[in-house]
């Protein structure tokens, strides 16, 4: 067996989000040695993932988006927890404010409450779910959706569920609830199928599990005999965390290796290059080196960047105040490339963190060649 | 805890502890880290008497801490204000004794053979849960005499390799701090056995702050000179070492010289399979293994992914020819020491684990590898699987 | 149309105290509020029951007065004061000789004060830097501003004093020299409405000049914005003043989970949409800095401006704001400007609202020929709570919970006790910062409270739901959701609310440029402009 050295890799990349995880997906599939180093869960713990087509800059380089979409979906499919949609389409998710969002694409236990055809969805509610309200979701989609003119009708149903007396209900207990216990499962499903009467969809608060794959969720559509949708709830958001978890899996099972809970304090560089990074363990900070490093790190990190973070160049590398990059090997994507004003959005985490796993990979020669 | 600490401000209500949180997954009722940390800690900071019966469920895996993106010391939170909680009697006189493994240890070992009769006989055990709350359901682990091994150690002062057993080894099982021993040598390491006592994990994690306290003050004593001089610690126990490297420093800070001592010995304690690691990235591993057909599965203890140092003993035992390991990742196996003798705690602790057990079963290996001691003893009452420490599978590995 | 003795403009901490002195001599009043309660000056400035010691060098009337209220006010609103005590820090660099006029001053006002050493005042309060010099003690308080104007509205109303809130004055009606009336408008739904009256009170503070206006009479009032910081969690356990010459940011105040640290003093036009500048927190920041060092990381939750009302009669010429009395005036416009009946209260401080409110009541009862004299000194404002209740509620509600909800609630504990027996789900903890069950949040957002909310924006104010690091991110959703399930509101109008709730909560929040709430507001931002699509949600 061939040994490694165990704290040196092709590639590291600092944060596991969207942007993070699709990089070192991509990096890992064109044959480099991946870390990924990361702390918490990022946005995932605030909603579910979900892309929206919004207007890129020519310097995003839109005609890769196909291309990184496609990725990500492949990715996200092996990961057992596909996403649905197209960069071209548009369709409106409810929410539990009972708004629409318009998306383009989305993860599977949420596509299903697009709303395209005329359909009679079921807005379920549970009792002492205060964070929820069935009621209210219903009364503001139906108005909503008059005013899209949109055919779909919405009925709100509350249904019971055992509980402990006196103990708060919450989504998180239920995911947890729905992952442990096989007979938790069997009694929601029997609590939601009157709700399944007479509709095609059922919408209700994420909290099918944190563990639950495509399998699991259409066995429990087919028993139904109709859709369910999970709206992402108030943090901890159930559908969200479901997808970083079948990322991280998938992630791990091709050979990424994970290093989570201490945060990147420093980025190190030798010259021109980065050439690892410094994360905060307990006793002493841990060395890790690398070819290549890719920060995903979020808004708030332009901190490792230095105080002359000017903006970014052409293949996504930070430039100092004099417009020159502060390392050739060194890509920054995701909500960090937002820092400096406007919204990234998970279309520009994709698309930024697809290209930087590419760059990172030596392959930024094919995008030339376009 | 530092009165200046203003890391519960970072909390942003974002919930990631709670979603890691073993014991909220567990207990729907336990209110998890985020209330019992960051959130009670503003309105204990204000002076209101605050729930504090909770704070005991703190199984102490330090999971919230590592899923924290702001880096709250939620824990540590958590732990401070368990120091300050108020027990009834009985429980607070079997948590004496619970904090304090070592004075147990030594009195328990005096005549092992007499101690594992009583430990095992059924009258005591029937007493012990109904007047210490002790639970039944689990066997004691056995107790040895501590003849640990008194290697020849290295001349050089720098060189010194000082192995930290912990009560466990010491008292339990002091064949493993012979396994140790022998793994180091084989390594070109001339280890001695330190003297120092019990780290202090117990006491804290029974709410026994000053005891804790302690025995930081007297382990800092106890290994300060030879660390000074260039000395390196290393721990087989993952609870000894997150102990060393994170927990000393922030008992003692209180005095700022005794902090100081902790800190530098920090800096020289190296969890086992980390040193034997750092020696294979140098390339000077001895790798002179056999091939060894083993199907293993490897439980990664909360202690040990609390010390960021990633997965040494997967990627060691990875490195013997015939060995085929599986990463289990399956969370905390609820035991936490002496949490899961406590006869109220029994049952929740059972729970915690059950999904190890669970995916024990499913990788079905021919045994479980893991480096805490407590850990090993509920892999095999929870889920009758053997359990060994990952060092003797490596040992066992190379070429006699 | 309705009619009554009197009616009182203005729902600060004054036109309470005047509504709930005029009930207890038995005349019949009205108050009127633009806003919410405690909205304008009350609900924006540090919640300081001051001992007198900030005035004893300056002020020695001021100073008595304030001695004086503040053992009054601890007296009758027990439940609304933090009675923390205060210190008075010897910093080094500040004026010594100052320090010995402080100790003399004090001892002629007969202000109880200890000396510390540096060394006792350090153990006291470990946070203050280690290189002061030594303290002396006083009898400053924190008081709940929110809670002392509701007390006095709620005690007044169990008395047939009767409120209304978000109703602006539009006209004050006179005839003959005397004032018979008020116009006023309800501002959430734009009812117009009058009431008859004898007598009208002018309490409106920054607002005086405008409201007197409608009476064709001038009233000079000049205001002086204050911003303040709050911080996350309380540093001090008592009120750290530094001893020297009145200046900025040298008070910071233990105001329950949070401390506040104040002021700033800038004169301004209007009391309207006050903000803080960048340069003006800075500079604040920069001298809690060295009132107490911890504040340069300490989490700042929002920052806000209030404006106190200073009355600058035209003698008082162009001098600066804290040159200008911080006392109060009481002009009877029937003497300066021949309009019966009407009078303004003007000027003073938080801690003497209660001496304002009296010779305000005075003058106004002996207009009435009523003979009642002033009573609030000894009537306490709120009934003592049942034992039997506390102990009910200590059995259905955590520790904490417990003891924030008799604090707040007083005797209406009872109603929320007997709710969660009825529906134990009701013990749910809707707020977890503040603690605010959702049976207290039920019966705020219900009919059976003598001070109702109108708008989701006012459940804070009575609650402190959402006054936490979250600014209500995460409760005003359920608190919302709370208001639609009472059939307060409909689905349409309880989004309204929550969009109006937020864009307030994060308006405080946005003065904040660094550190965690920075974090916190963009996540609310993300959270509900971009997962929820907040505000695509009526159409817009």
């Amino acid at each position: 067996m061939t040994i490694m050295d165990s704290n040196r890799f092709d590639l590291i990349v600092v944060g596991a989000g969207l942007a993070g995880m699709t990089a070192a997906a991509a990096a890992t599939e064109r044959g480099l040695r991946v870390a990924l180093v990361s702390s918490g869960f990022g946005m995932f713990v605030f909603g579910a993932g979900c892309i929206e087509n919004r207007p890129l800059s020519k310097a995003d380089r839109p005609e890769l988006l196909e291309e990184a979409v496609g990725f990500f979906s492949e990715f996200t499919r092996q990961a057992g927890c596909p996403f649905r949609g197209a960069i071209a389409s548009e369709v409106h998710l409810p929410t539990i404010l009972g708004s629409f969002q318009t998306v383009s694409l989305a993860p599977f236990y949420l596509w299903s409450g697009a709303v395209s055809e005329a359909v009679r969805a079921t807005v379920v509610g549970i009792d002492g779910l205060t964070s929820f309200d069935a009621d209210f979701v219903t009364e503001r989609l139906t108005n909503q959706a008059a005013r899209l003119g949109l055919s779909t009708t919405y009925v709100a149903r509350t249904i019971s569920l055992p509980h402990e007396a006196g103990v708060t209900q919450s989504t998180l207990q239920f995911a947890n609830r729905f992952d442990r216990d096989i007979e938790f499962r069997r009694t929601l499903l029997e609590a939601l199928k009157p709700a399944a009467r007479d509709a095609d969809l059922i919408i209700l608060p994420g909290l099918l599990g944190l563990r639950t794959g495509l399998e699991e969720i259409s066995q429990l559509e087919q028993d139904l005999g109709c859709r369910l949708c999970e709206l992402p709830t108030l943090p901890p958001s159930i559908p969200g965390l479901r997808l970083f978890h079948a990322l991280d899996r998938r992630l791990r099972r091709i050979g990424v290796e994970c290093f989570s809970g201490f945060p990147v304090t420093d980025l190190e560089f030798d010259g021109r290059r980065c050439v690892g990074v410094v994360t905060d363990t307990p006793a002493r900070p841990r060395h890790l080196k690398a070819g290549s490093v890719i920060l995903a790190s979020g808004r708030f990190s332009g901190r490792l960047l230095g105080q002359s973070l000017s903006g970014f160049d052409g293949q996504l590398r930070p430039t100092d105040g004099d417009g020159r990059t502060i390392a050739d090997n060194l890509h920054a994507v995701g909500a960090l490339l937002s820092a400096q004003g406007g919204h990234g959005g998970n279309q520009r985490a994709i698309l930024t963190g697809y290209r930087a796993g590419m760059l990172a990979a030596g392959q930024e020669d094919r995008y030339a060649a376009r | 805890m530092r009165q200046d600490d203003v890391s519960l401000d970072n909390c942003l209500k974002c919930s990631d502890c709670n979603t890691v949180c073993p014991m909220l997954a567990a207990h729907p009722g336990y209110p998890g880290p985020k209330h019992l940390g960051p959130e009670l800690e503003r309105l204990r900071r204000e002076g209101l008497p605050c729930d504090s019966e909770w704070l005991e469920y703190c199984l102490g895996c330090h999971r919230c801490d590592l899923a924290c993106p702001n880096q709250v010391n939620v824990s540590e939170l958590i732990a401070a204000a368990k120091a300050r909680h108020r027990k009834p009697f009985i429980r607070q006189v079997r948590d004496f004794w619970f904090a304090r493994p070592g004075l147990l240890g030594k009195i328990l070992s005096v005549a092992p053979a007499v101690t594992n009769a009583v430990l095992a006989a059924g009258a005591a055990r029937f007493g012990m849960s109904r007047i210490m709350r002790i639970t039944s359901e689990r066997s004691f682990p056995p107790y040895a005499k501590p003849d640990l091994p008194s290697p020849q150690a290295s001349l050089r002062a720098s060189e010194r390799l000082l192995f930290f057993p912990g009560c466990a080894i010491r008292y339990n099982q002091p064949e493993l701090a012979k396994t140790v021993v022998a793994l180091l040598q084989r390594n070109g390491f001339a280890p001695e056995i330190s003297t120092a006592g019990c780290c202090g994990v117990p006491a804290l994690a029974n709410g026994d702050g000053q005891e804790a306290r302690r025995r930081a003050r007297s382990n800092v004593e106890a290994m300060d000179q030879a660390v000074e001089n260039g000395a390196t610690i290393v721990t087989a126990c993952p609870s000894c070492g997150h102990m060393l490297k994170s927990g000393l420093a922030e008992l003692l800070e209180d005095d700022p010289e005794l902090e100081k001592r902790a800190k530098r010995i920090a800096r020289h304690t190296y969890d086992l399979a980390e040193l034997l690691m750092a020696q294979s990235d140098a390339g000077k591993l001895n790798t002179k293994f056999r091939k060894t057909d083993l199907q293993l599965a490897y439980h990664a203890p909360c202690h040990q992914l609390s010390q960021g140092i990633g997965r040494p003993w997967y990627h060691l035992l990875r490195q013997i020819p015939g060995v085929q390991i599986e990463d289990l990742d399956a969370g905390c196996c609820g035991m936490s020491g002496t949490f899961g003798f406590k006869e109220e705690k029994y049952p929740v602790s059972m729970a915690v684990g059950q999904r190890l057990f669970e995916r024990i079963h499913e990788a079905a290996p021919k045994m479980v590898a893991s480096e805490c001691a407590t850990c090993r003893m509920q892999i095999e009452h929870g889920a009758k699987v053997q359990a060994i420490h990952p060092a003797e599978v490596l040992l066992q590995a190379y070429e006699r | 149309m309705e009619s009554t003795q009197v009616v009182i403009i203005g729902g600060g901490a004054t036109g309470a105290g005047i509504l709930w002195d005029l009930s207890l001599r038995g005349i019949k009043a009205v108050l009127l509020e633009q806003k919410d309660l405690a909205n304008g000056a009350t609900g924006r400035c540090h919640g300081l029951l001051h001992s007198g010691g900030r005035y004893v060098v300056k002020d020695i009337e001021a100073a008595r007065e304030c001695l004086a209220e503040n053992q009054f006010v601890k007296k009758i609103a027990p439940h609304c004061v933090h009675d923390v005590g205060g210190l008075f820090v010897q910093y080094p660099q500040d004026d010594p000789a100052f320090f010995r006029q402080w100790e003399e001053a004090a001892r002629t006002v007969g202000l109880a004060s200890q000396h510390l050493s540096a060394e006792e005042t350090l153990d006291l309060e470990p946070h203050l830097p280690k290189n002061i010099l030594g303290a002396f003690t006083c009898p400053d308080a924190h008081v709940d501003v929110f809670q002392l104007a509701q007390s006095n509205i709620e005690s007044a109303v169990s008395r047939g004093g009767a409120f209304r809130t978000y109703s602006e004055v539009t006209a004050i009606g006179i005839t003959d020299g005397r004032v018979r009336s008020v116009s006023y408008r309800d501002t959430r739904n734009g009812d117009e409405f009058q009431i008859g009256c004898d007598m009208v009170i002018n309490a409106s503070g920054g607002w005086a000049q405008k409201v007197a206006s409608l009476a064709g009479v001038d009233v000079p009032v000049r205001c002086d914005k204050g911003s303040l910081l709050i911080f996350n969690h309380n540093l001090v356990s008592r009120v750290v003043n530094r001893c020297r010459k009145p200046g900025d940011a040298d008070i910071l105040v233990p105001a329950g989970p949070v401390c506040v640290l104040g002021t700033s003093s800038i004169t301004v036009p209007t009391p309207d949409g006050l903000t803080a500048d960048p340069d003006e927190i800075q500079h604040l920041l920069g001298l809690g800095a060295e009132l107490i060092p911890v504040l340069a990381e300490a989490r700042v939750l929002r920052i806000f401006s209030g404006a106190r009302p200073l009355y600058v009669p035209k003698s008082a010429g162009a001098a600066g704001g804290r040159e200008i009395s911080r006392g109060f005036a009481l002009l009877d416009h029937e003497t300066l400007d021949h309009v019966k009946g009407f009078v303004s209260i003007v000027g003073g401080k938080l801690t003497t609202y209660r001496l304002m409110a009296e010779v305000t009541a005075n003058l106004v009862a002996a207009k009435l020929g009523v003979n009642e004299p002033c009573r609030t000194t000894e009537t306490p404002l709120r009934q003592t709570i049942d034992e039997t209740v506390l102990s009910r509620a200590r059995k259905l509600l955590p520790a904490q919970a417990a003891s924030i909800a008799e604090r707040r609630l007083g005797p209406n504990l009872a109603r929320i006790v007997a709710a969660i027996e009825r529906r134990p789900e009701l013990a749910e903890i809707i707020c977890e910062c503040e603690q605010v069950t959702l049976a207290e949040l039920e019966f705020v957002l219900g009919d059976e409270t003598l001070v109702p909310i109108r708008a989701l924006t006012d459940v804070g104010r009575r609650t402190r739901l959402g006054f936490g690091p979250c600014q209500g991110t995460f409760c005003g959703y359920k608190a919302m959701l709370a208001g639609y399930r009472s059939h307060r509101w409909s689905a349409a109008e309880a989004s309204t609310e929550f969009e109006h709730y937020l864009d307030a909560r994060w308006k405080g929040q946005s003065f904040v440029s660094h550190g965690k709430q920075v974090e916190q507001l963009y996540l609310s931002h993300d959270l509900f402009g971009v997962t929820y699509n907040f505000h695509d949600q009526n159409g817009q």
